[in-house]
């Protein structure tokens, strides 16, 4: 994707626009904002790839988390997506791409790294090797760091440090863009001749108030240090993750179960306090030669009751293996969803959701891929109208109406070809009176049909039209027999499809 | 012998649900031997005269008929058995479809009910019906129709089927209901039901993998013989024959429809031909005052003579009604078409060209012997045309009056986009496809360019996608309205045809379109807006109000010299017609000297004589470089005017019908097929009998090449004399106010705006260059519109209105126009005093100080712009009462160069009037060789140069085969650009996104013309950003290391 024309493309009023492109894309004159119709035009074989803001934003988050190895406050600015920008006050709208990007308060951290000149070096380094283009600024205050990161006049490295005091001068050449303001006021300024910081400080900070509200001075002032704006850092959140060691090894599966139960406990007050239930867990058992045994359960919505839980592996302990014994057990909630508080009710009432703790404790016992539920597919060919899934899996086409149309009880797959004996019409539609099935010789005595189904003619391969009969031989069978006709090559077969009772 | 009648089919006219045209049905019934077929589309008849038209060829019998489908009952098929039937149909559908929103339509049994006389219905059951309803609603209706209604029997070899005919029989006679077979036909062939899945599919925005049970089960609702339908029924042989007898008392045909021309004109006591008669004669005494000549007077006599024999006086009668209103409303018209230029209509004022100076042959256009209805198009001021369709609305009656529709087709790349969707294609391969290559192609069965847009030749999916997009490209999509034909009628309209509502309030169609109407002989009258005509009509009343000089079109003075040399210079922008860049290059060879030139010279650069290679032989022989010669003394009367070479429309067919041998039904039959979208097949057998014809009678067949390929360029495009002797008289009259009234001239065209070839921009640029001293858009100064200020020397000097400033509202003009008026006439003195008394909100007041607009009050536009964003939120009661009443110190705000003034100017008001971009730039540009578009003049033929200017227009017509024209426009004037397609390869960028472009390429010249052939392009577009920010630090995108992508 380097050496061709790529951009990220997002929608706006219906309208498919270019949200970024790469560095080829520019030279070929194709800038974000631009529709996608009129990118194409200029250069026909650009590839393009949906915007997938949210992943942007997780990596961005990533990337935050990793950050805070220089410093425990970090803190990403927004990157937004077209929907949250009209949804969004037009007056705080960022423009353009300087959205992304992540603050360090790295106040009294960077002598542990070597000094500020080393550290930056160093997390813009990484960050390349990771492989994206960061630049980085360091300034006494978070606008200052943030409007240098973007506008300043970056040394060979990427980086920028504002000696400490000369903030008001290091800012005033940097456009007015640099205060993260609004399109709007940016043209506004514009329009009258204001373009850089420092035209704005130069001016009496009433006729700017007057004109462009107090966010304006809000930012210059933060930017300058004329009021202090702190980074509002990520709280950590504590791990799902319980662990008991054991003073003497434990090998029988009482003490594990013993053990899974505290665990369990711990486990869930910490979900509680985060609102969340559990839907896979890991239950991990070390053993004293350093080898570990794991038992993995899953469920189909999220659980936090200690009791439902712990069933979820009761039919898995027995069969743990101690080995030489174990030292020590760990338990983590991998996967966890959003659940509620819920006060437990006075009668011990479960039985309501009977049907799923038994899915969740067949699916942990067999695995998911095992436990299967037929589910209806839209097809008028009957070996595509049914298929099996499995039952954790949501489906689809939950809603679809079943045809009201009786099948055979059986079906067979694939359809079985028969031997027709004696004559059959070739012009009328009818079964053949006698055929030979899997050795057998059966006589037809009633018929019923013909039930005509043309091929999907949108699949490969597909079959020829078909013309099903139910019938009854003469001791009382009753097959699902149909004539298959082919256009290509006018030949007809019979075969049987499936079995009635 | 067993037969059959198909009573129940759904043509591609119940749009996305037929698979076949009606015309595919009735070839299909003939073929099959069927004595009928009944055409039942859903709630509606704008297929049946499609069917009619076919059946004529071929003597099948066509019951006319609908199945309605009722929003309380099961849905039956209704077939009228005679005149008075249908009328009932077709005012119930009306019903249904005046009380829904467009497309819809909303009927209950009652309202069937009411119309049901003489009806046949049949009453269809669903596939899974419940029966008792359905035994209710059965004695419902035979309750009250007695034998006139039937159940229907429909066996597709469903599942269940057998049996649910049983139950249906039963049924039928425990109620004394006949049963009747039909098929719900979908498609005249099964091999359209991958058709007929894919349109359902399309209908249903899915995929037709994931259509599931909303697609057929198998292929059997295709139209199937007699012995076919028998073997499906074979113990119901009364229930098939009964389709017989019913066709049998289904009586009605269209051919019944007898159009009758209002009459709502003539006075009691007289007949029309003689309140026509009267009107004319009184028309010519106004029109002559001196006395009617001779000439004219026999013409009169003449063309009343012919009207009075084929009854046409009513015809022209409501025309004249209408160009009354709207000449009583002081709103401008002018007719055009076959037979309104005609002597009698200059005398009722429905044209003004002067039968005099163009000799058009009144009997050319309406003949006797073709039967046709005469032919007139009335073209009025764009901004007012409404006003004309809302009264012919009001004096007719909904019921008597109604638009004519449009039927809009699927097209190459609307087929291939919605195929390709529902083929489940991905985005990217559905855009490759749709490229204009590929259906080019497509449509000419070559090779499919496929590897070239990076897709496989053997993708069977792909494939299958191109040959279902090629067959479902032609079907009709849905109808829309025609442009401005009105069908209006004595009697009532929709006892006639089906009247709907449009999409535009206030509107309503019905369900023919053109052709419909011409198959079965009915009268249109088009109503149309012109824009060039509210441009007139604006100069005639300026002239009136600033010179007194009242003029209108028939009395500008005629033949002024002075115009023609003008016209002969080019020197055209805003001229009617004649203002495009091809007319342009054309006008100086062609050299107009008179008012028949004009009338060639509007027809002239059009698809059908440039596709017949028709305009290098005219302009020869013109110029006396080529002897003119005719083909033949019988063509010499037909091409003299245009010295032996085909030029108009009438021309051709007129050369059809001479040197082929056609009868003039035949040659009309010919412009038809051209002009409608894949008629069948027929245009090949014309081109053969045409040609073979014509070298039959002796003409060289590469002439009977030209003229056919001419006609095929007429097909969508045609251009008849009569429409270019209209459309040449206004090119005159504006051309006349261009050249007398410059200031005028610019100030109606601006104010008639979006109209014509050139923005605001040219138009000012031009009158400027023409002497007009143009005033910007002030406050003190300006109106909505532009108006007229008279200078100190006494001329005409234009003020620009406040329209030109973007954005901006007329409502908010009024309020400061009343704000002025309010002032006794005291100029607004300052921003303050301005705010208070005009009260508008502060966007508006930035708007207008952004605009530059405050220069009466000695305020820059910075200055403006710094006091007004100080205006307190959104009302303003200014600071001095509010309180807030600090006087800020007077600021020194950062002067404007002269570059971000311009540049300003052009963001707010489009145009500068301070300079030119490009005179900023000259030091820059001549640094890079470009030379001013003055000099270009100066430059040998076949020099190479450079020029640069601002793109003012790009184009690529359809008849140059991918050649991009580009107009670019520096401070001394422009240059035209011509870019091929292999230079555009190279320079796509450049050709399409530059809004400043430097051309070096090859001078081409051809008498006054002079062509840039392009070689290289060079985009300048960020030049003009710096003269915007001349501040350098000040890039308005962060400025990252490209980012990149892993």
């Amino acid at each position: 994707m380097h050496n061709r024309p790529f951009a990220l493309v997002t929608e706006r009023h219906g309208q498919a626009i270019l949200f970024a492109t790469n560095a080829i894309a520019e030279q070929e004159g194709l800038n974000p904002g631009m529709k996608l119709a009129d990118a194409r035009a200029i250069f026909p074989k650009l590839t393009v790839e949906p915007t997938q803001i949210q992943k942007d934003k997780a990596m961005l988050e990533k990337i935050r988390i990793w950050c805070s190895r220089y410093s425990p406050w970090t803190s990403s600015s927004e990157i937004q997506d077209e929907q949250e920008k009209e949804k969004k006050d037009p007056n705080l709208i960022l423009e353009g791409p300087g959205g992304g990007g992540i603050w360090i308060d790295a106040t009294g951290c960077s002598h542990l790294f070597g000094g500020e000149e080393i550290m930056l070096t160093d997390l813009v380094n990484k960050i390349n090797q990771i492989g994206f283009v960061s630049k980085a600024a360091i300034a006494e205050t978070r606008g200052a760091a943030w409007a240098l990161a973007r506008y300043g006049q970056n040394n060979q490295k990427n980086w920028t440090i504002a000696p400490l005091g000369t903030v008001r001068e290091t800012l005033a050449p940097l456009p007015t863009a640099a205060l993260r303001l609004s399109s709007t006021t940016r043209l506004n300024l514009q329009k009258v001749g204001l373009h850089t910081i420092g035209d704005l400080l130069k001016l009496p900070r009433a006729t700017l108030s007057a004109r462009y509200g107090t966010t304006l001075l809000k930012r210059l002032d933060a930017a300058i240090g004329k009021v202090s704006e702190s980074i509002s850092a990520v709280k950590y959140k504590e791990p799902l993750y319980v662990r008991i060691s054991f003073s003497e090894p434990i090998g029988n599966s009482e003490d594990f179960r013993a053990a899974l139960e505290k665990m369990l406990i711990l486990l869930c007050q910490k979900m509680e306090s985060q609102g969340v239930g559990a839907r896979r867990l890991i239950f991990t058992l070390y053993r004293v030669d350093g080898s570990i045994e794991q038992r993995l359960a899953s469920a189909t919505h999220p659980i936090r009751d200690i009791v439902t839980l712990k069933n979820l592996f009761n039919d898995r302990i027995n069969d743990i293996d101690p080995g030489f014994g174990v030292e020590a057990t760990t338990l983590f909630a991998e996967r966890t969803e959003a659940l509620g508080d819920t006060q437990a009710k006075l009668s011990d009432d479960r039985k309501s959701n009977n049907f799923e703790l038994l899915i969740d404790r067949l699916t942990n016992r067999f695995g998911n891929e095992k436990i299967l539920s037929p589910r209806i597919t839209e097809s008028h060919i009957p070996e595509r109208a049914g298929t099996l899934s499995s039952i954790t899996e949501k489906h689809r086409n939950a809603d679809i109406k079943h045809k009201n149309i009786i099948r055979p009880v059986r079906l067979l797959y694939p359809p079985e070809e028969v031997e027709t004996i004696g004559l059959v019409s070739k012009l009328l539609v009818e079964p053949p009176s006698v055929f030979r099935w899997r050795k057998v010789v059966h006589e037809i005595t009633l018929s019923q049909g013909p039930e005509r189904i043309s091929p999907e003619w949108w699949r490969l391969g597909n079959t020829g039209t078909r013309d099903y009969f139910q019938v009854e031989d003469s001791r009382g069978r009753r097959l699902w027999i149909f004539r298959e006709t082919n256009q290509g090559s006018k030949t007809t077969r019979w075969y049987v499809h499936g079995l009635f009772p | 012998m067993n037969s059959y009648v198909e009573l129940q089919t759904t043509s591609n006219f119940s749009f996305l649900k037929g698979a076949s045209y009606p015309e595919e049905l009735v070839h299909r019934a003939v073929e099959l031997e069927h004595k009928a077929i009944a055409i039942t589309d859903r709630n509606t008849l704008a297929g049946v005269v499609r069917a009619h038209l076919a059946a004529r060829e071929t003597g099948i019998k066509i019951i006319v008929g609908a199945r309605l489908d009722f929003t309380d009952s099961e849905s039956i098929l209704c077939l009228p058995t005679n005149h008075a039937a249908y009328s009932r149909l077709t005012r119930l559908i009306t019903l249904g479809r005046r009380r829904a929103p467009k497309g819809e339509c909303y009927l209950s049994i009652d309202d069937f009910l009411n119309a049901q006389k003489d009806q046949i219905i049949v009453i269809l059951s669903q596939s899974q019906c419940d029966l008792d309803h359905l035994s209710f609603t059965l004695s419902r209706f035979s309750g009250v129709m007695g034998d006139r209604c039937y159940l229907s029997l429909q066996n597709f070899l469903e599942y269940g089927d057998t049996r649910r005919i049983a139950l249906l029989d039963n049924l039928a006679s425990k109620v004394n209901v006949s049963t009747v077979v039909t098929n719900d036909v979908h498609y005249h062939d099964l091999t359209r039901r991958k058709l007929q899945d894919t349109l359902t599919a399309i209908k249903n925005r899915c995929t037709v993998d994931n259509a599931g049970y909303k697609l057929f089960v198998n292929a059997e609702r295709h139209l199937k013989s007699a012995d076919a339908m028998s073997a499906l029924f074979p113990n119901h042989k009364e229930a098939i024959s009964r389709t017989v007898e019913i066709a049998e008392r289904c009586s009605f045909s269209l051919d019944q429809l007898v159009y009758e021309y209002p009459d709502d004109e003539a006075p009691p006591g007289t007949t029309p031909q003689k309140h026509l008669t009267d009107l004319a004669w009184a028309g010519a005494q106004d029109r002559y005052p001196s006395g009617i000549p001779d000439k004219v007077c026999l013409q009169i006599k003449h063309e009343l003579q012919l009207i009075d024999e084929l009854s046409y006086a009513n015809y022209f009668l409501t025309v004249h009604d209408i160009v009354q209103y709207a000449r009583n409303r002081g709103i401008l018209c002018q007719g055009r078409g076959s037979a309104a230029n005609s002597a009698v209509c200059y005398c009722l004022g429905i044209t003004a060209v002067d039968p005099t100076k163009i000799d058009l042959l009144f009997e050319r256009f309406i003949s006797a012997e073709r039967g046709e209805p005469p032919d007139i198009d009335v073209d009025f001021e764009h901004e007012r045309r409404e006003e004309v369709i809302q009264y012919i609305y009001k004096k007719y009656g909904r019921e008597r009056a109604g638009l004519a529709a449009t039927v809009i087709h699927y097209r190459g790349r609307s087929a291939m986009r919605e195929v390709a969707r529902a083929m489940g294609l991905s985005r990217d391969v559905e855009d490759a496809l749709s490229k204009a290559s590929v259906i080019e192609r497509l449509s000419k069965k070559n090779k499919l360019p496929l590897r070239e847009v990076g897709l496989s030749e053997n993708d069977p999916k792909i494939i299958l996608t191109l040959q279902l997009a090629s067959e479902i490209s032609g079907f009709p999509r849905h109808l829309s309205q025609h442009v401005g034909g009105f069908v209006i009628t004595r009697g009532r309209l929709d006892d006639l045809v089906p009247i709907a509502n449009a999409t535009m309030e206030g509107r309503t169609t019905i369900e023919w379109d053109k052709d419909d109407l011409d198959t079965l002989g009915f009268l249109k009258i088009d109503v149309l807006g012109l824009g060039m005509l509210s441009c007139i009509r604006k100069a005639f009343e300026l002239l009136q109000k600033h010179h007194q000089h009242e003029v209108d079109l028939a009395t500008v003075p005629a033949e002024d010299p002075e115009v023609y040399k003008m016209l002969s210079r080019a020197d055209s922008v805003g001229v009617f017609q004649v203002e495009s860049r091809a007319q342009m290059t054309m006008l100086p060879r062609l050299k107009p000297r008179a008012f028949y030139d004009l009338v060639i010279e509007v027809a002239i650069v059009r698809p059908g004589p440039i596709q017949g290679d028709m305009v290098h032989p005219y302009l020869r022989r013109r110029n006396g470089e080529e002897e003119v010669t005719f083909p033949s003394e019988s063509l010499r009367e037909v091409l003299g005017k245009t010295y032996g070479v085909p030029l108009f429309q009438e021309q051709a067919m007129k050369i059809a019908i001479v040197a082929a041998g056609f009868t003039p039904a035949e040659a009309d039959g010919l412009r038809r097929a051209m002009a409608t979208f894949r008629r069948m097949g027929t245009i090949q057998q014309y081109r053969n009998k045409m040609i073979r014809g014509m070298i039959a009678r002796g003409y060289e067949e590469d002439f009977a090449n030209r003229c056919f390929k001419q006609i095929e360029g007429f097909g969508d495009y045609g251009f008849p004399e009569s429409h270019a002797a209209s459309f040449a008289l206004l090119v005159y009259v504006s051309a006349w106010l261009k050249y007398h009234h410059p200031a005028i001239f610019a100030c109606s065209l601006l104010n008639s705006q979006p109209m014509g070839f050139y923005a605001p921009a040219q138009i000012v640029g031009d009158a400027s260059k023409h002497g007009v001293t143009i005033y910007p858009p002030d406050v003190n100064y300006s109106h909505w519109d532009s108006t007229i200020e008279i200078t100190a020397e006494g001329l005409d000097a234009l003020r620009l209105g406040l329209r030109q400033i973007k954005g901006f509202r007329e409502d908010f003009a009024d309020q400061l126009i009343t704000a002025r008026k309010m002032g006794n006439g005291r100029p607004f003195f300052d921003i303050d005093d301005f705010a208070r008394r005009s009260n508008l909100p502060k966007s508006v007041l930035e708007q207008l100080a952004d605009a530059d607009a405050f220069q009466s009050i000695n305020l820059s536009r910075r200055q403006a712009l710094w006091s007004t964003q100080r205006v307190n939120s959104n009302q303003a009661p200014l600071f001095i009462e509010s309180g807030e009443g600090i006087v800020e110190q007077k600021l020194h705000l950062p002067s404007m160069g002269l570059g971000e003034e311009v540049s300003h100017d052009y963001r707010t008001i489009h145009l500068s009037l301070k300079d030119h971009p490009l005179s900023l730039l000259r030091n820059l540009m001549t640094s890079m060789r470009a030379i001013p578009a003055k000099k270009l003049s100066k430059i040998e033929n076949g020099g190479v140069v450079s020029v640069s200017g601002l793109v003012i227009s790009r184009q690529r017509p359809g008849t140059a085969s991918g050649v991009i024209f580009t107009t670019l426009e520096d401070e001394t004037g422009s240059a035209n650009v011509i870019i091929w397609p292999s230079v555009f390869e190279k320079y796509r960028k450049e050709t399409l996104v530059s809004k400043l472009l430097l051309v070096r390429g090859e001078l081409q010249r051809e008498g006054l013309v002079i062509h840039i052939i392009a070689r290289h392009l060079i985009d300048m577009t960020s030049k003009l950003y710096e003269l915007a920010t001349p501040y350098k630090n000040n890039t308005q995108k962060p400025r990252y290391p490209s980012r990149d992508f892993q």
